[in-house]
Formats: C-alpha cells, sequence, structure tokens
C-alpha cells in the first residue's frame, strides 16, 4: 500500500506538468482545426487542406524529401554503426566521440555551415572548379539536393546511434560461427549481420523520417521555394496570417504522419527499446523471411563475384574508409564556420582573406546578442534543474514499476518526442498567447522542459539501470531509513551520470529554435532565435563568430557531460 | 567481534526465554494471482543454521526477503523473539543480509561498508572502529580495510558481505545464495569458513540455496522446498534416509526408486523379484533404496538376480548400472581405490538390508 503512494507521489511532477503543458495544450489546439468561426464544428479546413493543390504539393514535397533525407542517413550511417558496433569498449568511445559531437551540437549553425560549403563561391564549388569537373561556379544551394543534403547531415548522427543499439546486441560470435561453418565474411554479412541488424535500420529509418517531416531550418536556409516543407507552412499560418484553424489542421496532418510512423515503429521494434532495452523479438512474416532469404542470395552472389583473400577478422579497410568519409562528412561543418568566423571581408567570402578577431568585437559589443546569450543560457539552466525535478522521481518510480504501468509511463513521458516539436511549440505558443505568457522566460523553460524531457528521461533510466536495487536493500537491511538510503547509498553513486544527463538537458534547450520562434516575442530573445532570425536577412560574419563560439560552448558542455557520463558507468 | 549471540532486545522476557528465534506463521505471496510462495510456516531455533534448500523457483529466495522485510507478504505473520515483525520496514528489524551478488557498496572502502550499519546505529566512534576491526579479523581481512570492493576478489568481497552482516550482531543472518558467484574451489573453502564462522558466532543463520551439498554440509537442519511448498524440513541425515516423497529422495543424493507391491514386509517389485523392508506397509507403493546401499555378491546368494552393465571410476567412487533378467534397472555405488569386483556383462547378486529399503510414502509432498 504505502509502496503504491510513494509511486504516486514520485510520479506526480511529471504527470502533472505533462498533463498541463504538453497532452492539453496539444489537444485543445489539435481542436481548433475542426472549429468554425462561431465555435461550432466544421470540416472547411480538412476541406481546404485536401483540395487547394498547393497544399497538397508542399505534403507531397515534404513527404518526398524526408524520404531521400532518410535514405541516405541510413545509406551513409550504418558503416559507422558497423564499424562502432564491431569495435572493442575502449576504441568504441573513442570512435563514438565522433558522431556524439555532431549529434549534440547546433542543428542551426550546421546549416548555416551548408550555405557556406554549397555557395557559389563556397569550397566545393572551388573544388570542382579547380577539379575541372565544372567550367565555372555552379548553383548547387536553394535545390532539393541541398535541402536534403544538410538534413541528412543533422540527422546520420541520429541515425547512426539509433542503427548502434541494435548492431551492439548482435554478437560477435555469431559472424565466427557462420565462418567455422563455411561462409565467406561477404555471406556471413548478408546472412546473419544484416538481418540481424533489420530491426535497427528500421527504427532509425523510421525516426529520421519522422523528424525530418517536422524539419523548417534546412529547407528554409538551404532550399527554395519548390522545397516549401509542411512545417514552414504551419509558421507562415501561424505568424503572418493568424490563421489558427488552418495551423491547427496542418499540425494534426504532421501529427497523424509521425504518429503513424511510431505506431509502426512500436510494432517492428518495441518503443521500449529507446530506453536502451533489448528489441522486442517478431517472428518474421512471410515477407521477411523472403526478404532474409534475398539477401542471402546477394551475399552468396557477391562472395562468387569478389576475390577471395583471407583477412584476419575485423572490419574490412573498405568499409573503414566509407566510415570515415561519413565522419568526416558530419564534422565537416562544425569546423569550417571557424576560418570563415575569421574572415576580414565583411560578406561571407572563400577562402577566407586577411584574418581578424573583429567580428568576435563586434558580438562582444553588441547589447542584444550579450543578452540573448544571456537569456539562451538562463532558460537552459532553468530546463536542466525542471528535467531534474520532474524525471529523477519518475524515474525512480519507473524503475520499481513493472509491465504495463511501467510502458504506459513511459510512453507518457517520451510522447514529446513522438510529437514533432513545432507542434508542441505552436500549441504552447497558443496557450500562452491566452495567459500573457508569450516573451516570459518561464514560458520558454516550460517549453523547452517538454521537448527535453525525454531525453533527459532516457538517460536518467539508463543511468538508474546501471545502479543495482539490491543496494537499497542491502542498506534498509543494515538500518538505513530510506532517505538515509537514498543520500548515503544511491545518490553518490548516481550523482555523476545524473549531472551528465542534466548537461545534455542543457544543451538540448540551448539549441531550441521552436520554442522560442513563436514564445520568446519581445526583443530580448534567445540565441537560436536571434541567429535564425539574422540568418533569414542574411548570412554575416558575426553569425559566424557566433555560431562559432555556440559550437565551442556545447561542445565544452557535451565532452564534460560524455566524460561525467562514462566515468559514472565505469564506477 | 564478540563470540557471544546477541542480547535480548528489550523483548518480552517470556519470548526472550523461548528457544525459538524466528517463527514464520502462514507466510505467503502471490504475484498477479500465481503464488511464489504457498502458505508456509516454520520455526528455527537460537543459534541454529537453517538452511532453504530447493530448485529455482521454488520461493525459498521469495520467503528470506520476506523475512529480511524487502517482500511484502500476501499474507502470514513474522515473529523474531516473539515481537510481531510482519509490518516493520526492513531498516527496523535488525536482521543481517548476505546478499547474492553481496551488495557492497561500491564507492564506500571495505571499512565503509562494514562500518555503515553501526553508523547507522549510531554508535560511539570508538566502538565502530573496534568493532570494524574485530569483524574484519574474524573474516581475515584486517589488511583490506582501505581498499574498494573492487579491488578485492571474488571470494573476498563475499567475506566483506558477511562481516557487514554480522557486525552489528543482528537478532537472525539471512543468506542468499552467497556462493552462487564463485568457481567451486573457492565455494569449497569459503563453506568451511562460514560452517566455521557460524559455531564461533553462535548466530541464528537462514541459509538459501540450490546446492545440496552446500546445504549438507552447513545446515542444523533443511528445510526442502518445492513448487512453492515445503516439502520436508528435518536435519539432513534424516532428509537422506527417510524423505517423505519422491522429490526429496531424488532431488538429494543419487537414488533407485522402484515400483513395488507390498505385504507383509516383503515387496514385489515390477519383474517378479521379492525384497524384504521393515516399513508395515501394504498394496502398490514407490521404495528408495540409496545406491551405496546395495551390496554386489556372486551370483547365486541371496538377493535380487542382476546384469553389470556398466562400470564407471570417478576415482573416490565407482558407478555400478545393473539390470535384472526382468529389465529393471538399478544403480550401485561402491568406494573406488581397489579393483574393480565386478565387470560389463557378470553375473550378480543385489543384496540390501531391510532396514535400508525406504517406502516413500503414497503422494506425500507431491514429487
Amino acid at each position: 500500500m504505502t509502496r503504491t503512494w510513494l509511486n504516486l507521489a514520485l510520479l506526480a511532477p511529471a504527470l502533472l506538468f505533462l498533463g498541463a503543458f504538453f497532452v492539453a495544450p496539444v489537444l485543445g489546439f489539435i481542436v481548433q482545426g475542426f472549429a468554425g468561426p462561431d465555435g461550432q464544428a466544421t470540416l472547411e479546413q480538412a476541406e481546404r487542406l485536401f483540395t487547394a493543390g498547393a497544399y497538397l504539393r508542399v505534403l507531397g514535397n515534404s513527404f518526398v524529401i524526408a524520404l531521400w533525407t532518410t535514405l541516405a542517413t541510413l545509406v551513409i550511417g550504418y558503416p559507422v554503426a558497423y564499424v562502432l558496433a564491431t569495435l572493442d569498449r575502449r576504441r568504441r568511445g573513442y570512435w563514438a566521440l565522433f558522431v556524439l559531437l555532431p549529434f549534440w551540437s547546433s542543428f542551426l549553425v550546421r546549416c548555416f555551415a551548408w550555405i557556406v560549403l554549397l555557395g557559389r563561391n563556397g569550397p566545393l564549388n572551388d573544388l570542382l572548379v579547380s577539379a575541372g569537373l565544372a567550367a565555372g561556379p555552379r548553383e548547387l544551394l536553394y535545390g532539393p539536393v541541398a535541402v536534403v543534403v544538410g538534413m541528412a547531415n543533422v540527422l546520420t548522427p541520429f541515425a547512426i546511434l539509433t542503427m548502434l543499439g541494435v548492431l551492439e546486441g548482435i554478437s560477435p560470435q555469431l559472424a565466427r560461427a557462420a565462418g567455422t561453418l563455411g561462409a565467406r565474411p561477404v555471406q556471413a554479412f548478408f546472412r546473419i549481420y544484416l538481418p540481424l541488424s533489420l530491426p535497427g535500420i528500421a527504427a532509425a529509418g523510421l525516426l529520421v523520417f519522422v523528424t525530418a517531416l517536422g524539419f523548417f531550418i534546412a529547407p528554409a536556409l538551404l532550399g527554395s521555394v519548390r522545397e516549401t516543407m509542411i512545417a514552414q507552412l504551419i509558421i507562415q499560418q501561424v505568424l503572418e496570417l493568424t490563421n489558427w484553424p488552418f495551423a491547427a489542421m496542418l499540425c494534426l496532418a504532421l501529427l497523424i504522419a509521425a504518429l503513424g510512423v511510431f505506431l509502426l515503429y512500436d510494432r517492428i521494434v518495441g518503443l521500449s527499446s529507446l530506453a536502451g532495452g533489448t528489441a522486442r523479438r517478431q517472428g518474421n512474416g512471410r515477407l521477411g523471411r523472403a526478404g532474409i532469404r534475398l539477401l542471402g542470395r546477394i551475399g552468396d552472389g557477391l562472395a562468387r563475384i569478389l576475390p577471395g583473400r583471407p583477412r584476419p577478422s575485423g572490419t574490412a579497410p573498405g568499409t573503414r574508409i566509407a566510415a570515415i568519409l561519413v565522419i568526416l562528412f558530419l564534422l565537416v561543418p562544425l569546423i569550417l564556420l571557424v576560418p570563415v568566423s575569421l574572415g576580414g571581408q565583411s560578406f561571407i567570402s572563400w577562402p577566407p582573406a586577411d584574418p581578424t578577431l573583429r567580428w568576435y568585437g563586434e558580438v562582444a559589443a553588441s547589447p542584444m546578442w550579450l543578452a540573448a546569450a544571456g537569456r539562451s543560457f538562463l532558460v537552459a539552466f532553468l530546463t536542466a534543474l525542471g528535467c531534474f525535478a520532474i524525471a529523477v522521481p519518475a524515474g525512480l518510480a519507473f524503475m520499481r514499476l513493472s509491465g504495463r504501468s511501467a510502458a504506459a509511463l513511459f510512453a507518457l513521458i517520451v510522447s514529446p518526442l513522438i510529437v514533432p516539436r513545432l507542434v508542441v511549440a505552436v500549441a504552447l505558443f497558443y496557450v500562452y498567447a491566452r495567459l500573457g505568457w508569450v516573451g516570459t522566460t518561464l514560458g520558454l523553460v516550460i517549453g523547452h522542459v517538454v521537448i527535453a524531457l525525454p531525453f533527459f528521461f532516457i538517460a536518467v533510466l539508463a543511468v538508474l539501470k546501471t545502479y543495482d536495487i539490491r543496494l537499497d536493500q542491502a542498506a534498509a537491511s543494515l538500518g538505513a531509513p530510506p532517505w538515509t538510503a537514498a543520500r548515503r547509498i544511491t545518490l553518490p553513486l548516481i550523482g555523476t551520470g545524473l549531472v551528465s544527463a542534466a548537461l545534455f538537458a542543457f544543451v538540448t534547450s540551448l539549441d531550441e529554435l521552436n520554442v522560442a520562434l513563436f514564445a520568446s516575442g519581445g526583443l530580448i530573445s534567445t540565441l537560436p532565435k536571434m541567429m535564425w532570425d539574422e540568418a533569414t536577412l542574411r548570412f554575416s560574419p558575426v553569425l559566424a563568430a557566433v555560431s562559432t563560439l555556440v559550437l565551442l560552448v556545447m561542445s565544452a558542455v557535451v565532452l564534460l557531460a560524455l566524460r561525467l557520463g562514462s566515468s559514472a558507468r565505469e564506477s | 567481534m564478540p563470540p557471544a549471540p546477541a542480547q535480548p532486545r528489550g523483548f518480552p522476557v517470556a519470548a526472550a526465554a523461548s528457544d525459538t528465534r524466528l517463527e514464520v506463521q502462514g507466510l505467503a505471496k502471490t504475484y498477479g494471482g500465481v503464488a511464489a510462495l504457498e502458505p508456509v510456516s516454520l520455526a528455527v531455533r537460537r543459534g541454529e543454521f537453517l538452511t532453504l534448500l530447493g530448485p529455482s523457483g521454488s520461493g525459498k529466495t521469495t520467503l528470506l526477503m520476506m523475512v529480511a522485510g524487502l517482500v511484502d507478504p500476501s499474507g502470514g505473520r513474522i515473529l523474531i523473539d516473539g515481537t510481531d515483525m510482519t509490518a516493520r520496514p526492513a531498516y527496523q528489524r535488525d536482521i543481517g543480509v548476505v546478499f547474492q551478488n553481496y551488495a557492497l557498496f561500491p564507492h564506500l572502502s571495505v571499512r565503509d561498508n562494514v562500518a555503515f550499519p553501526l553508523e547507522m546505529r549510531r554508535r560511539p566512534a570508538g566502538e565502530i572502529r573496534r568493532m570494524v576491526d574485530a569483524a574484519l579479523d574474524l573474516v581475515r581481512l584486517g589488511p583490506y580495510a582501505d581498499r574498494l570492493p573492487r579491488e578485492l576478489s571474488g571470494g573476498q568481497q563475499q567475506r566483506v558481505a558477511f562481516a557487514r552482516a554480522v557486525v552489528f550482531q543482528p537478532s537472525i543472518v539471512l543468506m542468499d545464495e552467497p556462493l552462487g558467484a564463485l568457481d567451486k574451489r573457492l565455494r569449497d573453502e569459503l563453506k568451511l569458513e562460514i560452517r566455521r564462522l557460524h559455531r564461533e558466532l553462535g548466530a541464528t543463520i537462514v541459509y538459501v540455496t540450490h546446492d545440496q551439498d552446500e546445504a549438507m554440509l552447513l545446515s542444523d537442519r533443511i528445510c526442502l522446498m518445492n513448487q512453492a511448498r515445503i516439502a520436508q524440513l528435518d536435519t539432513p541425515a534424516a532428509l537422506y534416509a527417510r524423505p517423505v516423497s519422491r522429490f526429496v529422495a531424488e532431488f538429494l543424493g543419487d537414488s533407485n526408486i522402484l515400483a513395488a507391491e507390498a505385504s507383509d514386509g516383503m515387496l514385489r517389485l515390477a519383474d517378479g523379484q521379492m525384497l524384504a523392508t521393515r516399513d508395515a506397509a501394504s498394496g502398490g507403493v514407490e521404495v528408495l533404496v540409496r545406491p551405496e546401499r546395495l551390496m554386489l555378491g556372486r551370483a547365486g546368494q541371496p538377493g535380487l538376480a542382476a546384469t553389470v552393465e556398466t562400470v564407471i571410476d570417478l576415482g573416490g567412487v565407482r558407478q555400478i548400472f545393473l539390470r535384472t533378467p526382468g529389465g529393471l534397472a538399478l544403480r550401485a555405488t561402491q568406494l573406488g581405490g581397489s579393483l574393480p569386483i565386478v565387470q560389463p556383462e557378470d553375473e550378480v547378486s543385489v543384496a540390501v538390508d531391510p532396514v535400508d529399503v525406504v517406502v516413500l510414502p503414497a503422494g506425500g509432498g507431491g514429487r
């Protein structure tokens, strides 16, 4: 009895918070899509969505771009995930850094980098011309390819980490066993490894697809009008046309697509795999078996074509080279803005000339940038605190739950991950507009907590999972009351891990644009919002300097968080 | 560490004077309608070493965890020295627990681990120091006091866990498969160590294991459990010699279990041969004959006629598999060492002392 009450008390903050600032606003807002001007129910907005060709074209566009992005991330992400999964633990930790750093770095800044990279006078055009592949600079920006490249760049680390979760679970013994049974390495890969990694590929594909569907930064900065995506349409409806009902209908369309994808995900791998649990094993259907047979044939065919060179165990050099190229692709946008920010000209030029620190000086002297940075740090700090206060008790309760109640709790707390951030942001804006919270720090913090909470909760569970609950039992049997046991035993052991998780929440907040896009109002907004506003006007060297600083800060925090996290795991 | 058992702690005098330290009355646990433990009652005497023995899923760990206060019972009562402890939280029960994987606090040194229960009881620093030193000396870990648990071997960690569980002189020490994670040689060594510690401390110990050798070696009494119930609770010798069911007979040691028709102290086996017993049973029964009780003689001597099928020499003992002309399989054990008396395909006679032919009670305790 008392245990039930304790669990409820631990869960109360999470349930109340998500109920009030996530479930209610999103549902309340979506319903607006069916509300007529006098409050009566109407299907007018749905009709408009499906009859006006322009909107359908945008929907179609969004799907096509998201699909290409997904394919690209899977194809280039798989070799990296494979190499990481087959490395020994120590070296994996080292290599994983090159995936984790881009993963946690700013979406916005990486898109800025692509503007420079693909620009008329950018490094890529330089390379093409000097290699004789093009007569003169080509227009690489403002087209579907630029948008897909930018989005794939941002989402590939996400795909890699998702696939890695499954790939790590595949025993390297299996491929070795296949070898002793007469399979060539390529056959062992196609017959054993690849079929076993399919759930990971599916999971990564679905997650990337649904995230890509809600993107607006990349299409807005790297694409033309023809690459307009549904998220941009929503922003336009809210901010420019103030057409709430139609914005709500568009959000519903986005939400339905996202939910559909996640239902699929749950069927294929199970949502709990997000928390690092073992992927649910499903019996392969007829289609699955046919697919596995087909993969086997492909492997046999390749084994016949490829030269049979015996090599020591380990990854083939070709795979490693591919992985390194992909990692370079991920890192280039992070590094590129550093020289740009040091260029002496007052416009973006390549290669940067006349090195100067002038732009950093301008940033340091600008009250606007400083105020935005101050606000961003404050919001990020409060977001981390908020996440901590809500998710740590919920995590403790989660560890005591089992079966259906645990699954339900997990689904609720990670559900903001399923709903596109933009939908959360618009729904909160709709509520804030009534409460007069637009432009308040509180409003921003609440929105950021909703968005960061799933990541934080998953990280907390990972920390708690490494904790042996028997230590609490031992403390109790030795005479420690619950609070003493928590203070003397539990917290010292999981503290570092929790701080690490909080730092990730901090970083998530620092890079969050969706909420601030609507809810910041006024003159002093957050750093990402100000960077966004600047970039939509012109990409300047000042922005490159700000971006560089943001990347430095984020990288430092992420490195610290990773360091703390791994030291917490080792003890 | 003073060797005397814990003093009565202000419990009612009548209860303290009685010989019973722990009493469990109708204790039961169900998980979502499935019984992890059917209502169970038992009593443990002061200073006794009682082992809960059984296959996995038999309910032994559930019983132990409920006594420790780490699992809430679905029904029944737990009394320690006559005081009802059922509703007391674990931290107020004054029971030492040695966990399966020791549950040593990884961030605390050996000394701080062992001092933890004393600090919880707010003993003065000097006394804590003295008691911890004594406890570490008892388990011969004095020189390791300042190490972290991960810097110790498995066997040493086990000793720390034991020292931590007894240092505060708890009324009862519970041990949940404390040797399960160790290899066989270390287990054999620590078994004798635990036996020594029990004798030295005079502590009341309830011990969970699925290893019958451990149970036989350590216990004053064994509570053999099966399918969430007690199958039999008795001394190791009695459990071995007089099992109340086929399950008990088969779980402890090797056995020949034979179906027979009983009348007037004689048993007619399935193959028609006759065997004498001291048990006064009649009708269809199952009888147990331990392999080492079969005495092999030259063919034609009194006893059952049989043919040797296989002889397996295990060094210390020799196992002989026999078959009677009627097709009944028997198994005999002899001490090894000397030249084999029998070889495969030898015709032999098998004699059994009627005292060693144990009729198993029909339907007793399930199988």
